[in-house]
């Protein structure tokens, strides 16, 4: 007792660093992100405004005062390039558990790596620091990509929301998963 | 799994219900306030104005919407008489504790256990309902009554604040006092349950 006993920086990944959203990050998110093939995944699938950036990167502030919300930019170890964002939202207090959600924004840093470690960060924030219990994310069905880490990052299939996702004249189901506290610290302890 | 395991509920006792404040009771508040030997007990010297009262119970809504508050009134059940009001605040959603604050403004009705009750009934919704860890309180060390209340619902002295409370011209210790949710479930719902 009185010692302090740290398990590891959640915002320094193996390849990412996690850090606040800035406003000087709204022309990378235009550059890549507010593209139809980008936001086929995540949606909303109309592309934004950079004063609907701006909005949202203040916001995430606001939210983060208010405990509401936590959001942070997904930026590469070494050369601080811009790669995307996670965040958790949505976080419930009482019963301890949040949504949270992740993107990579320019395809051409995909299948690297990035999406499964800035997720693991994010998960030690959640559980490490934010004392939370319970982890939710949704993705599309037809987003195979993102399951698959998902699945290696942890996280378990809990059910489907059918149709619920209304995309180029077809309904697709919006799958959800989810990770208990218990279940990422014993994984973290096999590290 | 599956099954609910009622244990209570933390709004009802036996002599008291907790419930919210609404601006109905303000004329029975504003009867009840302001008694100095009370306040003094409490460590709040200041007496309030209607509208100071009025804007009080207001900002409770606003409060308990963003969880950094949730404040009741107690209730007797006998003649549904309102004699006090009682708090978590100070709510830390991260470390997952809370500031308990109470007090009984009807001076007939203190050494009654209406207070006592109305602790145990708040203890019960910070532990079973929202789901904290730790409970603290601060009490000014002159207050002698409400530190055996205390004691004996199973709050620790954690901590003495070196006169911390000015009254009078004299200044006296205030005391931190606490208990953790493992201590509350052993002392107060070990078979109670099913």
């Amino acid at each position: 007792m009185g010692e302090i006993t740290f398990k590891g920086n959640p915002f320094v990944g193996e390849t990412v660093r996690l850090r606040p959203y800035e406003q000087s990050d709204v022309e990378h998110i235009m550059e890549h992100w507010n593209t139809y093939n980008s936001r086929r995944f995540l949606g909303p699938f109309t592309p934004h405004s950079s004063l609907q950036e701006e909005d949202f990167i203040k916001s995430q502030s606001k939210w983060a005062n208010e405990k509401k919300a936590f959001g942070f930019a997904i930026t590469e170890k070494h050369t601080g390039e811009f790669l995307g964002g996670t965040g958790c939202h949505e976080i419930d207090w009482i019963n301890r558990s949040t949504t949270v959600g992740i993107a990579i924004h320019n395809p051409e840093n995909h299948e690297k790596g990035y999406g499964s470690d800035a997720l693991r960060c994010m998960l030690k924030f959640c559980f490490n620091i934010l004392n939370l219990n319970r982890v939710e994310l949704g993705v599309y069905d037809f987003n195979s990509r993102a399951i698959h880490v998902y699945e290696k990052v942890g996280f378990k299939h809990i059910g489907r929301k059918r149709d619920d996702i209304f995309f180029e004249g077809s309904y697709y189901d919006h799958m959800l998963m989810d990770i208990l506290r218990d279940e990422f610290l014993e994984m973290s302890q096999g590290k | 799994m599956g099954e609910i395991d009622y244990k209570g509920s933390p709004f009802i006792g036996e002599k008291v219900k907790l419930r919210p404040l609404e601006l109905s009771d303000l004329d029975r508040w504003m009867q009840i306030t302001n008694n100095y030997e009370t306040k003094a007990f409490a460590s709040t010297f200041l007496i309030f104005s209607k509208q100071q009262i009025e804007e009080w119970i207001t900002s409770l809504k606003e409060k308990a919407n963003k969880q950094s508050n949730f404040t009741f009134a107690i209730e007797t059940l006998d003649n549904q008489e309102l004699i006090g009001s009682i708090s978590v605040r100070f709510l830390d959603w991260i470390n997952r504790h809370g500031n308990l604050g109470v007090i009984i403004h009807d001076p007939s009705k203190v050494e009654k256990g209406y207070g006592s009750e109305a602790i145990l009934l708040l203890m019960k919704f910070c532990f079973g309902i929202l789901n904290l860890h730790r409970l603290e309180l601060f009490v000014a060390e002159y207050n002698a009554r409400a530190i055996h209340v205390y004691e004996k619902l199973g709050f620790k002295e954690s901590a003495r604040q070196r006169q911390r409370i000015y009254f009078e011209g004299a200044y006296y210790d205030n005391f931190v006092m606490d208990i953790l949710e493992d201590e509350f479930r052993e002392q107060h719902e070990k078979g109670a349950s099913a």
